[in-house]
C-alpha cells in the first residue's frame, strides 16, 4: 500500500480542496491562510485573472492582505 | 484575519496592465519586492502574486513557484465555471442562468413571474447608425450597454433581452400584488399614483413566462413584438412635438393621455437644438431616476449632437 504523500497544507490544498471553491476570492484567501500556516511571512496576494465577462475587455483580480503575516 | 478586495482592471486598456495593477499594490504592503507566477504558463492569463514583510528565502519562493503550478488546474476550472455563469447571466438572465447551472435544461412550460419591465433605447439610433463609422457606433452600444445594464442589476432588475440598441428588463414582484407590490417597494422605487387602477395591469405571456405589464407606448410595443399584446384602448405614442396623438373618438381623458397604468419616462435632451421644444414631463419614480442618473445621463451627454439626434429614452411599464 502507498504511503500518503506529505505536502505542504497550502499544496493538499490546491490538489483536494480547491475545485471547491466558489470563486477567486475565496479561492485566494484559502490559499493564502495555508501559505501562512506553511510559515511563509505574506502580507499581502493578489490573482489576476483574464475577465469573464462579456462587457469587459480587461481582467479581474483579487487582492488579499493578511495582517498578521 | 486576511482581508479581500476586487481589484478592478483599466477601463481603457493601455500601458497599465492587470497585472501591475496588483504588483503596485502588493509593493505598497510589504518591503516592496513581489514575487510573481504565471499559474499555468502566460497562456492562461491567471497570476498569482505574493509579498512579506521581509524578502522570501529561496525556500519560499520555491514553495510560491509550486502553488502556482498546482494552482493552474483548480484555476481554470474556476475560470471556466465562472465565465459560464457569466455568459448565462449575460444572455439569459440571472433567474435563468441560475436555473440552467442547476441542471435545468429540458424544455417545459416554464414558469410563470410577476414583474415590472424596463425597456430602454436610443433615440435616433437608426440615423446614428447610419452616418456614423461603424466602429464608432459598436463602441457607443458597448458603453450605452454596460451603463444601462449595471444600472439594472443595482436595483435589483436583470437583463432579458439585447434587442439592438434596445435594453430589455425585469424587475421580479414575487407573489405579491402588483399594485401592493409598487406601492410597497420602494427600494425598488416602483411606485404608481393613485389614479391607476389595478385594471391598469396586463398580463402578457411569452414563451411560458407571464409579465405584469401596463399599458405600453410604442417603443414598448416593439419591443414586445413576439409576444401576444392587444393594443389595449386609448394606446398613444408620442408626436414630434411632445404631445400625445390625440385618439379619433376626441380629446382623451387626463389619465389616458398620459397612459393610464404606464410608468414612463421619456426623457429628452433639454439642450436640443430646438429650445423651445417643450421637456416631457417626468414621474415619480426612484428606480428610473437611479437608472437615469447611473445610465442615461452620461449617455446623453455623450451622444449630444448639434442636430439633438440620438437621445436616450427609456420606457418603465
Amino acid at each position: 500500500m502507498m504511503a500518503a504523500m506529505r505536502l505542504p497544507s497550502a499544496l493538499s490544498f490546491l490538489v483536494d480542496k480547491a475545485i471547491d471553491m466558489p470563486d477567486g476570492d475565496a479561492f485566494l484567501t484559502a490559499l493564502a491562510a495555508r501559505l501562512v500556516a506553511d510559515g511563509v511571512p505574506l502580507t499581502g496576494g493578489a490573482l489576476t485573472q483574464a475577465a469573464p465577462i462579456p462587457s469587459s475587455n480587461g481582467a479581474s483580480g483579487f487582492g488579499a492582505r493578511i495582517p498578521d503575516g | 484575519m486576511i482581508e479581500a478586495l476586487g481589484l478592478a482592471g483599466p477601463l481603457d486598456p493601455g500601458p497599465v496592465q492587470p497585472t501591475d495593477i496588483a504588483r503596485n499594490w502588493l509593493a505598497g504592503l510589504g518591503t516592496g519586492s513581489v514575487q510573481q507566477d504565471h499559474a499555468g504558463g502566460p497562456a492562461n492569463g491567471a497570476m498569482l502574486a505574493w509579498t512579506a514583510d521581509r524578502p522570501f528565502s529561496e525556500t519560499e519562493a520555491e514553495l510560491l513557484r509550486g502553488v502556482a503550478r498546482f494552482a493552474a488546474a483548480p484555476l481554470a476550472l474556476l475560470a471556466a465555471r465562472s465565465t459560464l455563469s457569466a455568459l448565462l447571466t449575460t444572455y439569459l438572465g440571472r433567474r435563468s442562468a441560475a436555473q440552467v447551472l442547476a441542471g435545468r435544461l429540458r424544455r417545459d412550460p416554464g414558469e410563470t413571474i410577476r414583474a415590472a419591465l424596463l425597456f430602454a433605447d436610443l433615440r435616433g439610433f437608426t440615423e446614428l447608425s447610419e452616418t456614423t463609422e461603424a466602429k464608432e457606433v459598436i463602441a457607443a452600444l458597448d458603453a450605452w450597454f454596460d451603463r444601462v445594464a449595471g444600472a439594472v442589476h443595482a436595483f435589483g432588475g436583470e437583463v432579458l433581452k439585447f434587442i439592438g440598441d434596445g435594453v430589455l428588463a425585469i424587475f421580479p414582484i414575487g407573489e405579491r400584488d402588483a399594485a401592493a407590490a409598487c406601492d410597497a417597494a420602494p427600494a425598488r422605487g416602483f411606485r404608481r399614483t393613485r389614479r391607476h387602477g389595478p385594471s391598469s395591469y396586463r398580463p402578457i405571456r411569452a414563451r411560458g413566462a407571464a409579465f405584469v405589464v401596463r399599458r405600453g407606448a410604442a417603443s414598448r410595443r416593439h419591443a414586445l413584438g413576439q409576444y401576444r399584446h392587444r393594443r389595449p384602448a386609448g394606446f398613444h405614442r408620442d408626436r414630434p412635438g411632445g404631445q400625445p396623438r390625440q385618439p379619433a373618438g376626441g380629446p382623451v381623458p387626463a389619465a389616458r393621455a398620459h397612459g393610464i397604468g404606464l410608468r414612463r419616462l421619456c426623457f429628452r435632451n433639454n439642450t436640443a437644438a430646438d429650445p423651445a421644444r417643450p421637456t416631457q414631463p417626468t414621474r415619480h419614480c426612484r428606480a428610473l431616476r437611479g437608472i437615469y442618473a447611473a445610465a442615461v445621463k452620461p449617455r446623453r451627454l455623450m451622444f449630444h449632437r448639434p442636430d439633438g439626434h440620438c437621445r436616450p429614452s427609456c420606457f418603465f411599464s
